[in-house]
């Protein structure tokens, strides 16, 4: 007998968003969602952190009040910067990370839920923007683990909001694109509900783009330009760091402006010194009553608002077969009249706002919650009860017409047989885990069986029905399926995970290998096989080979973002590890994104880890500069290749990368990483033109290696020679014929190397190469190593020493410094 | 290869192999408790090589416990109205969505 059952939570407690500019808890309670409200009874929670000068920490509202009197003791938008290694620093001398802000406010709204449920919760599902990378998911893991969240998932943002507006507006099928504008960030979800089932079919985000940059806005185009009517303000930028306190004073007044704007047409900003003196460039007190007009602020937020809208197109473009019904409205800054109307407008979409823009994303995120069940390790072991053997459980029953969806633990479903003389019936779910047991039919051959719903989802059933004598009677139609819930569908990888690996065909480049492609329903596991191109053996030279591991769509490697690394020595072998020996690189993708990889070699046994980058790429603003420029150079070439509309969407990033840069050259750090942001944007652009102007290079050249490797087989070839190089011309032929551009460079690469092979095979070929390695300027990796085999080469020559020579020549190719300075070094794997 | 039947191919014994699949996630349990990393690493690999291959485990402690639900039931069902599993001897298993070893459990009431 069990007795004393010690009952445990087996689900997430609590949905938390965790915003740029605020956070809100939610909590399913009874299978009712509910927005806890904080000590000060608002449902909302600032995302703000004071530091006193006494060092003591507040949170949330009062936090937030404080900006516009102190802004040296207030950090916030904190959110924005979490994959950087920037730090906040107080007035107080403290310095924090966005991880610890972020963490900060966390424990208040796990102080809320404590206060309001009355117990310490353990676990929570944090929603995030769609748009992050693995780097900032993991940051908000760690932000969470610093709160003492035991067990963290986390969640999309548009998947929240869509559970949210499921969940309330009782919606069971069709689709709808989320608009999910906030303090920093947009993300555009297209999604739909198949069988009771939340599935996102395809997402785009801007990590850079939300309400903070229209109170920029009205700083920068509305109240900066009338305060400078009155007063010498010069000095009075965001690129001046002295200046920094009284921008943000601006900003804090702007974003209440911005508030009161959607509701009337003018609002009044009161500009006067607090704890602050504002003080002009000749040191008098700046104080000015401005109007802001809703016309003004609309007519200056308008490209602001168009960017969001070309993002949200081109989901919409991309998914032609899918016509979204509505646009659901998430997110404080929607609730600004020029977003609403001109999202309808634009998209022709009716815009709709069922639920609470500003809390839908909590509510999602407490509904995902309680349908995710807690780890074992973090439920207590409640009975200790005598073990002993006993018979198993068994039972068993039948369908026809039954709901498709319900959120019921259990459903009425009515069976009828007709034909065949069934007597009994019985349904069992389709994977076994559950048997209604056989049932009597009436005499009209029905029966209504009561069906359990044992899983969250899918259940499938299947029906079975038997004579009077037992026997099983064949069925057609016998299957059906029943949901439970609205569920959300596995959230689909954002960027592409690859390894940098050498290009198969032998042209020596390299090339991304996709190991995980984007939109992978996660988690996900892969593992995949590949040679190693060099050999490792303790004690030799050291020599190295590089795994680099990438996100992003690009096929050229150093246009995707780095995330992890590691290089495997000779050292780090016990015994010799021949060239082309199997690597095998397994990652896993968990449900929150975070990415874990290692590398195995079977050859020794051996499993090494690959470090996961967490820094974000901090550029340097030198850097930033010579990429604008080359994006630059890159456009004009690339102008014959784009489409009108591409050029100008280029043109236009180009124009504003241009700004943020000089931006970023004065020392703003949000600068750097928006700068990045859009050139990496550029790029990928420019690269869909350059693989357009690639095919046509790639064709001429192609033609002149054939032309090259006639004449060397005419002159020096033997039969053999000349019959491999007209498979290669037919091949060559084919693929042009084919357009296969890869084939191609393939077949040209092919071309190159069977024109060395059949030059290799004459001494004076050697001493030519020789002579015009050695007389080059390298760079050399090792220019002493490069003495020695120059002058071993010239002792061959003298001795006539053919296999000396080519010691020599192979030994200087291999001492040249290739690439300079490449950011993918001694890559040494190519696909098996 | 003296196999007789050369040419039939011989059906795998799917139990069998959730069997297999089940003494992998015991052992998991017990290297847990050694704290040897190289060994941990092994084992997980082993069961990550199970579910590649279409093996599911589900561990059912929380879910509740109605009539017709294919269990082990170890000890006394307690009388009572809500009924669930909190604990698991041996999860269930499951290849190619198909039930092949189910859960031996404990069924604990919610009332005590």
């Amino acid at each position: 007998m069990v007795n004393q059952v010690n009952w445990q939570r087996y689900s997430i407690d609590l949905g938390i968003d965790l915003g740029t500019t605020n956070s809100a808890v939610a909590a399913c309670v009874d299978g009712e969602v509910e927005t806890l409200r904080n000590s000060l009874n608002n449902e909302l929670t600032p995302s703000a952190v004071r530091v006193r000068a006494n060092g003591a920490i507040d949170v949330g509202q009062s936090a937030y009040q404080r900006l516009s009197i102190s802004p040296e003791e207030v950090a916030v938008e904190f959110k924005r910067w979490i994959g950087t290694d920037d730090t906040f620093k107080f007035s107080s001398g403290r310095e924090m990370s966005a991880v610890e802000l972020s963490a900060e406010v966390l424990k208040s709204l796990l102080q809320t839920a404590e206060h309001r449920l009355g117990r310490r919760p353990i676990a929570a599902v944090i929603t995030v923007p769609a748009a992050f990378d693995l780097n900032q998911c993991a940051r908000t893991e760690a932000a969470a683990q610093k709160a003492g969240i035991q067990h963290t998932v986390l969640l999309q943002e548009p998947i929240a909001a869509s559970l949210a507006y499921g969940f309330s507006a009782d919606v069971r099928e069709g689709s709808w694109l989320v608009f999910d504008l906030g303090g920093g960030t947009l993300d555009v979800a297209l999604v739909g509900v198949r069988d009771g089932r939340i599935e996102v079919f395809d997402h785009e985000g801007d990590n850079f783009l939300g309400g903070k940059d229209v109170d920029w806005v009205i700083v920068e185009k509305i109240l900066l330009p009338k305060l400078a009517e009155q007063y010498d303000i010069d000095s009075w930028t965001r690129e001046n760091p002295g200046r920094a306190q009284e921008l943000g004073v601006l900003k804090h007044l702007a974003e209440d402006a911005k508030i009161r704007l959607s509701t009337a047409e003018e609002a009044f900003v009161t500009i006067e010194s607090g704890h602050l003196m504002l003080l002009d460039d000749r040191d008098d007190e700046v104080s000015a009553d401005i109007r802001v007009l809703r016309s003004e602020l609309e007519a200056h937020a308008a490209p602001w608002v168009e960017r969001a809208i070309a993002v949200t197109r081109r989901v919409i473009d991309r998914n032609p077969a899918i016509r979204p019904g509505s646009v659901l409205l998430v997110g404080g800054p929607t609730n600004m009249p020029i977003v609403r109307r001109r999202v309808a407008e634009a998209l022709g979409i009716e815009v709709v706002s069922g639920t609470n823009p500003m809390l839908a994303v909590a509510e999602g995120a407490a509904i995902f919650a309680a349908s995710q069940p807690l780890p074992a390790e973090l439920r207590k072991k409640a009975v200790q009860a005598p073990v002993q053997e006993a018979g198993t459980s068994r039972t068993a029953q039948v369908i026809v017409s039954h709901v498709n969806v319900t959120d019921d633990e259990e459903t009425p479903v009515g069976v009828r047989v007709l034909g065949g003389n069934a007597a009994e019936i019985e349904v069992a779910a389709a994977d076994g885990s559950w048997r209604s047991g056989r049932l009597p039919l009436n005499p009209e051959g029905a029966r209504v069986v009561p069906v359990a719903l044992l899983r969250n989802g899918r259940n499938e059933f299947r029906v079975h029905a038997y004579g009077s004598d037992g026997a099983s009677i064949p069925l057609s139609g016998e299957t059906f399926v029943v949901t439970r819930g609205l569920v959300a569908a596995p959230p689909p990888l954002s960027r592409s995970i690859g390894v940098v690996a050498v290009d198969p065909s032998g042209a020596g480049r390299h090339i991304v290998e996709w190991l995980i492609p984007k939109g992978t329903p996660l988690p996900a596991r892969a593992s995949y096989e590949f040679r190693t191109t060099i050999a490792l053996e303790p004690g030799g030279d050291i020599e190295v080979i590089g795994i680099y591991l990438v996100e992003g769509e690009s096929p050229r490697p150093e246009r995707n973002r780095q995330v992890g690394r590691i290089d495997i020595t000779d050292r780090d072998v016990p015994r010799m590890l021949p060239a082309g020996s199997p690597l095998e690189i397994r990652l896993e993708v968990s449900a929150s994104r975070l990415l874990t990889a290692e590398v195995f070699l079977p050859v020794t046994d051996q499993s090494f880890k690959i470090a996961i980058t967490l820094e974000a790429e901090q550029p340097a603003v030198a850097d930033l500069t010579r990429d604008l420029l080359e994006a630059q150079e890159r456009y004009d070439d690339a102008l014959p290749f784009l489409s009108a509309g591409d050029a100008q969407v280029v043109a236009r990033r180009l124009e504003e990368a241009r700004d943020l840069v000089r931006s970023a050259e004065s020392g703003d750090p949000d600068a750097v990483q928006k700068s990045l942001h859009l050139l990496k944007e550029v790029q990928a652009k420019l690269d869909e033109a350059d693989a357009q102007s690639r095919q046509k290079q790639a064709l001429v050249e192609a033609d002149e290696t054939l032309g090259n490797l006639r004449q060397i087989v005419n002159d020096m070839g033997t039969n053999d020679d000349r019959q491999r190089a007209d498979e290669l011309a037919r091949r060559l032929q084919q693929a042009q014929q084919r357009a296969d551009v890869d084939e191609v460079e393939r077949a040209n690469a092919l071309m190159e190397r069977q024109i060395f092979e059949i030059l290799a095979r004459h001494d004076w070929i050697w001493q030519q190469w020789f002579e015009e390695i050695a007389s080059s300027d390298g760079p050399w990796k090792n220019p002493m190593e490069t003495q020695r085999l120059i002058r071993e080469g010239r002792q061959a020559i003298l001795r006539n020493d053919s296999a000396g020579l080519r010691r020599a020549t192979v030994g200087l190719v291999q001492n040249r410094a290739g690439g300079g300075g490449l950011p993918f070094t001694n890559v040494g794997i190519r696909r098996r | 290869m003296a196999q007789g039947d050369a040419g039939a191919p011989q059906a795998v014994d799917l139990r069998a192999v959730a069997r297999a699949f089940v003494e992998a996630w015991r052992l998991e349990r017990r290297v847990r408790s050694l704290e040897d990393p190289r060994l941990a690493e092994g084992v997980r690999r082993l069961l990550g090589e199970f579910e590649a291959a279409g093996c599911r485990l589900e561990d059912p402690v929380g879910t509740r416990f109605v009539d017709g639900v294919t269990f082990e039931v170890i000890g006394d069902v307690p009388q009572g109205a809500s009924l669930k599993v909190v604990e698991t001897i041996r999860p269930a298993v499951y290849i190619g969505g198909q039930l092949q070893v189910p859960a031996q459990v404990i069924i604990g009431s919610e009332e005590g």
